[in-house]
């Protein structure tokens, strides 16, 4: 089998805090992410998720177990190996008004590979490429300010793709956005993950987004509650409830129906699934 | 409340002015303002109200636009005139205006409404900068201007980008603080009402949670740089390299020409009183 | 309390060179006690029109009647409209600015001259509508709230003020399903106890569906659709192309109606729709009879 790109060793991670006792944000997390999934992780406030993404690139290290990138554990004095990590994995946060630096989209994508002292026509090149990528290229001399938070989020995400990353982990990136810029994003990094490669790692909270990738890891009060490809995933509907999710709708009937035995195919989690299940349901019946 | 700001408004164009090189424009400006502060009489004054206004409409930003930002100077201005009226009474001044203790001295008119005009000038010259100059490239050319002085320690590129940051959040902020004056005004904070000083207290509402946001997002941005592979000034390359051209040179030709108008008029009219 | 808006304009940053018109020509009424979805694709212009309501905007072009009162007129008193119009904003950080969660709800009926008892009371009442037990978390700190109680506690400090509408700007984004189930639940209760006016703004077609009697939709500064939410949510092909997504329910008996189903157009909880769709099925492995 191929080495992981991302590995994580039954991490434990504890918040300390002077006056409190540690709150203990992640419980023994164990996952491997190879190169070029396309994968979600999935869980309420307080599961822990932004923790385990802040771990896929140093922010935060582990307090016992060990996160490896490209077998490199991220738990490191040595500066160049913490640039060589976050060099291959990529972030994107929640609020895009906090991660862009410059005032003018083309400025901004440019900072990371200025970071990385590569040659002025090498970062112009990098920044057209992720602009281009991403359909942003026409407002590449826009100003940031006079941009949609859709278009923001992009431009994060041009910036976190002008690194030439191995895997980009987005938190809870369209947390903010209205269903058009959603639908945009989560088409713009499906494109990113089929046609440059590169492996994706999505946080959020809302089931109706999971649904849209290879495979959905569900979190739970620190831990990893399940891990597989949706439909089996979203089958589970009890213990999706239990960690607090809603389910999506078309999931949601699909298990109804079964209960009232219906014979619906379970981890059905697209309308147009349960609707020609429907359909040949009642064609047969 | 930022209708009437034109400062720091970068207005995107093509024109020459948009593409001269920032180290010209920086430099073009610095030499405007000191040619201003040394202008003495009223006809080097016009002299120079009409370069600015040509530099204006070569840019080809809406006059009423650059000049309506010169609005909300206009109360400083008048009390920082009155005061010049009062109190300005150099010995040998002609008093042309008397009541009570109140004297007005030719002197002091002239004082008053000189620097009035100088100061509106000059916020003119500092607004056109902005206004043809993306904040980008300013901190480009600032940063290069002041790139010798990094050999004695001055830490160049941090400044640089302390600024890019800085003009970033601007609008950002500016929102924001609009946002929560709507969202207490929504609750009964009238901000119009009172005095001075319960404006002022009024206002500590809308500062407070600003600046509770400002600390989380400085957070959040430190936290993204760090993502992004920032480890300090060292070794940062740019993506765009300044290069002075043609217009360039003929642009200091102008300025040349024209300080040296300016020159002459200050020697040879000199000033009023 | 009527709400009457005639010939709305709006231009954004007017003035400037960066103006652009942002409402065009608004005509709506709301009557009292209706429950009012108002949707739309960001930037459609729902927060401006929103803020024109409680006079945070005064027309230049066009008429707003806050129960017949011209928001306009001089003599209209314009914090007393901000009282009976409430308005609670996205950002409840926005909003919050006392230091305990009881000081910030009793800010309002204080500013508007209650007596001590009175604001008392008032705080009380509003506390037990949001869910926020005055017990625990009378003298708690504004920001030990988690996301969801902040908004529950922006929410309580425009209701003491006995606000005849509520306007709710945005108030579930960014929350997860709990602390959304939560917000909806409190809005579901006052407008039921309290039959007032409520003016639900939202991104989210999950949300209104659940929600509202009556929807308007906006895009790009204008009014594309207004009436009842059933009616409105039906045209599912028309909300698709503003680039709304309605209701994954709704989406679904479309396509079964599409698909030849007995199924009636308009539903909106899954409930309903199972009901429905168990009733057109027939009963599991029996014969569907000849219609």
């Amino acid at each position: 089998m191929l080495k992981p790109l991302v590995e994580f060793r039954n991490v434990f991670f504890s918040y300390q805090s002077a006056s409190a006792k540690p709150v203990e944000a992640l419980r023994g997390i164990s996952l491997q992410i190879g190169q070029g999934e396309f994968i979600s992780i999935i869980g309420q406030n307080g599961s822990g998720k932004s923790t385990l993404a802040r771990h896929f690139n140093g922010l935060l290290t582990p307090t016992s177990g060990e996160v490896l990138v490209a077998g490199l554990s991220t738990a490191t004095s040595d500066r160049k190996q913490l640039l060589e990590i976050r060099k291959r994995v990529g972030m994107v946060f929640q609020n895009p008004d906090n991660q862009l630096i410059s005032s003018i989209v083309e400025e901004d994508v440019a900072f990371g590979p200025e970071n990385l002292g590569l040659p002025p026509r090498e970062i112009r090149k990098r920044v057209n490429h992720a602009l281009a990528a991403l359909n942003m290229f026409k407002y590449r001399r826009e100003l940031i300010c006079h941009l949609s938070e859709g278009q923001k989020q992009l431009v994060a995400i041009a910036g976190a793709l002008a690194m030439k990353p191995d895997c980009i982990v987005l938190d809870e990136p369209t947390a903010q956005l209205d269903p058009g810029s959603r639908k945009q994003v989560l088409e713009s990094l499906k494109r990113l993950n089929r046609e440059e490669g590169i492996a994706i790692v999505f946080i959020t909270h809302l089931m109706s987004e999971a649904v849209n990738f290879d495979r959905v890891v569900v979190m739970d009060r620190g831990e990893i509650k399940m891990d597989g490809p949706p439909g089996e995933v979203f089958s589970q509907v009890e213990l999706l409830e239990e960690a607090g999710l809603d389910i999506p709708v078309a999931t949601r009937l699909a298990a109804e129906l079964r209960e009232r035995g219906y014979p619906v195919a379970p981890g059905t989690l697209h309308v147009e699934e349960l609707v020609n299940s429907l359909c040949q349901l009642r064609s047969s019946t | 409340m930022t209708r009437n700001l034109t400062l720091g408004i970068y207005l995107p164009g093509k024109t020459a002015l948009h593409c001269l090189d920032p180290r010209t424009k920086i430099a073009g400006a610095s030499g405007l303002i000191l040619l201003l502060i040394l202008t003495n009489n009223y006809a080097a004054y016009a002299s120079f109200a009409a370069f600015t206004i040509a530099l204006i409409l070569a840019a080809k930003i809406p006059l009423r636009f650059a000049l309506k930002g010169l609005r909300p100077m206009l109360p400083f201005l008048a009390i920082m005139w009155v005061f010049q009226l009062l109190f300005q009474k150099p010995p040998g001044a002609a008093v042309i205006f008397s009541w009570g203790i109140i004297n007005i001295t030719d002197a002091g008119l002239h004082i008053g409404t000189l620097m009035s005009i100088r100061v509106l000038l000059l916020f003119l010259v500092t607004t056109i900068l902005t206004l043809t100059t993306s904040t980008v490239e300013l901190t480009d050319g600032a940063e290069a201007l002041l790139r010798p002085l990094q050999k004695i320690g001055l830490p160049a590129q941090e400044l640089a980008l302390t600024m890019v940051i800085t003009l970033r959040f601007v609008p950002t902020l500016a929102e924001e603080a609009e946002k929560i004056i709507k969202a207490q005004t929504a609750r009964g904070v009238d901000f119009g009402r009172g005095n001075f000083i319960r404006r002022t207290f009024q206002l500590f509402p809308v500062l407070l949670p600003l600046f509770i946001n400002a600390f989380k997002r400085a957070d959040e941005l430190i936290t993204a740089m760090e993502s992004r592979c920032y480890t300090g000034g060292a070794g940062r390359t740019k993506m765009k390299v300044l290069r002075m051209g043609r217009s360039d040179y003929l642009a200091w030709v102008v300025f040349a020409v024209f300080a040296a108008i300016q020159v002459v008029l200050m020697i040879k009219v000199g000033r009023p009183y | 309390m009527p709400i009457e808006i005639e010939h709305l304009n709006h231009t954004y940053k007017e003035g400037t060179p960066f103006a652009r018109p942002a409402l065009f020509d608004i005509n709506l009424k709301i009557d009292d006690g209706e429950f009012v979805g108002l949707i739309g694709p960001s930037q459609a212009g729902k927060t401006t029109l929103a803020q024109y309501l409680n006079a945070l905007y005064i027309p230049r072009s066009g008429r707003v009647l806050i129960d017949g009162r011209d928001t306009a007129d001089r003599k209209t008193d314009l914090v007393r409209i901000r009282f009976e119009v409430g308005y609670v904003f996205q950002n409840p950080d926005h909003q919050l600015f006392k230091r305990t969660v009881g000081e910030d709800v009793a800010f309002g009926p204080t500013r508007q001259g209650c007596s001590p008892q009175e604001v008392r009371e008032r705080v009380r009442e509003a506390m037990r509508l949001v869910g926020l037990d005055e017990e625990t978390f009378y003298h708690r700190d504004i920001f030990a709230l988690s996301g969801g109680q902040k908004r529950r506690a922006a929410i309580a400090g425009v209701l003491a003020c006995r606000p005849r509408v509520l306007i709710l700007d945005g108030i579930t984004a960014g929350l997860d399903p709990r602390g959304r189930r939560e917000i909806l639940d409190v809005i579901e209760r006052l407008h039921r106890e309290r039959e007032m006016t409520v003016i639900f703004i939202s991104h989210s077609m999950d949300d209104v569906a659940r929600l509202v009697e009556r929807i308007v939709v906006m895009d790009r500064g204008r009014i594309v659709d207004d009436g009842p939410a059933r009616e409105v949510l039906a045209r599912v092909g028309r909300l698709k192309e503003i680039g709304l997504e309605p209701p994954q329910v709704v989406e679904i008996m479309q396509r079964l109606r599409e698909r030849g189903f007995a199924v009636p157009a308009g539903v909106m909880n899954v409930q309903e729709a199972l009901s429905e769709i168990v009733k057109a099925l027939g009963r599991p492995g029996v014969k569907e009879s000849w219609n």
